[in-house]
């Protein structure tokens, strides 16, 4: 999906500790919250206990091809379709 | 490889429980009364329904999901929101999501403690990854300035999966059945549902 019409903007959103974040630009955004979690949990600098809160990208938009999904998921609610939707 | 991180770090204070049902009304206790203090990983999964968890609702598969809410702590008595902010930011808050977030600029009021503050008093070191969306106009107004030690992610409501582009709403659109109905005169009636899905 191009970038919104409505958001006049060709930058990127990206912020580490309120300044630009570099290095993680074009990777799946999963991905670098997991290295980013694993930085957070493995790498601590005192003995405080750890709140980490992970706010994941998925489900929000924009998503791919969900129309498909969501006839099956629709289907397989009514029982018009066995098995599961994935 | 995430919900790995979280098995590996998810220790429950009141250990393990064997079923996901709701427990009964325990007394309420403060995170500043806790002797011992468990690490924490709050999750959100942003616009997931509820009804779209494989413990509310038999059709849905989840496991991980599924695991990860065994192993530790349902968070089952919080209103959330039709949409992502007001949603993120009653849980932030401790507020009712309709208590003044969704119209004013998706931003929390310089004024309102955040669940970091709390964390923070309680003795905890706070990070945040992953997507904001409660301000971002102001200095002020990021994680790193409410709370947070530590923040990555990005500010705004969506943004593309890889390129991390500002993107716009995208609305789902599905067709549940049509039905064709051929009357005597030959008239043809065509009827269609349709649903419309909104982030």
């Amino acid at each position: 999906m191009p970038a919104g019409d409505d958001w006049a903007c060709n930058g990127i959103d990206l912020q580490r500790n309120g300044g630009p974040a570099d290095g993680v630009n074009g990777t799946f955004s999963g991905h670098w919250f997991a290295q980013e979690i694993d930085r957070v949990l493995l790498n601590r600098s005192s003995a405080a206990p750890v709140f980490l809160f992970v706010a994941l990208q998925a489900m929000h938009t924009p998503l791919p091809d969900t129309e498909v999904l969501l006839v099956l998921l629709r289907l397989r609610v009514r029982g018009r379709v066995r098995g599961r939707v994935r | 490889m995430l919900a790995a991180a979280a098995l590996l770090t998810l220790a429950v204070e009141r250990g393990r429980r064997s079923s996901l049902q709701p427990e009964p009304h325990r007394q309420r206790r403060m995170v500043t009364d806790w002797t011992q203090k468990p690490h924490i990983v709050l999750w959100l999964v942003d616009d997931q329904g509820w009804a779209n968890a494989g413990w509310n609702n038999q059709h849905v598969y989840t496991p991980r999901m599924d695991t990860m809410a065994r192993e530790g702590i349902i968070l089952n008595r919080h209103y959330s929101y039709p949409w992502c902010a007001p949603s993120r930011a009653a849980l932030m808050t401790g507020r009712m999501p309709h208590d003044g977030f969704e119209n004013m600029g998706q931003i929390i009021p310089q004024d309102v403690d955040m669940l970091s503050h709390a964390m923070k008093a309680a003795g905890y070191s706070t990070h945040h990854v992953g997507k904001w969306h409660l301000g971002l106009l102001h200095a002020w107004e990021y994680p790193a300035a409410r709370g947070f030690d530590s923040s990555l992610g990005f500010m705004g409501g969506s943004v593309d999966y890889v390129t991390q582009a500002p993107a716009g709403d995208d609305w789902a659109l599905g067709f549940g059945w049509f039905r064709v109905r051929v009357t005597a005169r030959g008239r043809v009636w065509v009827r269609v549902r349709v649903w419309i899905s909104s982030p």
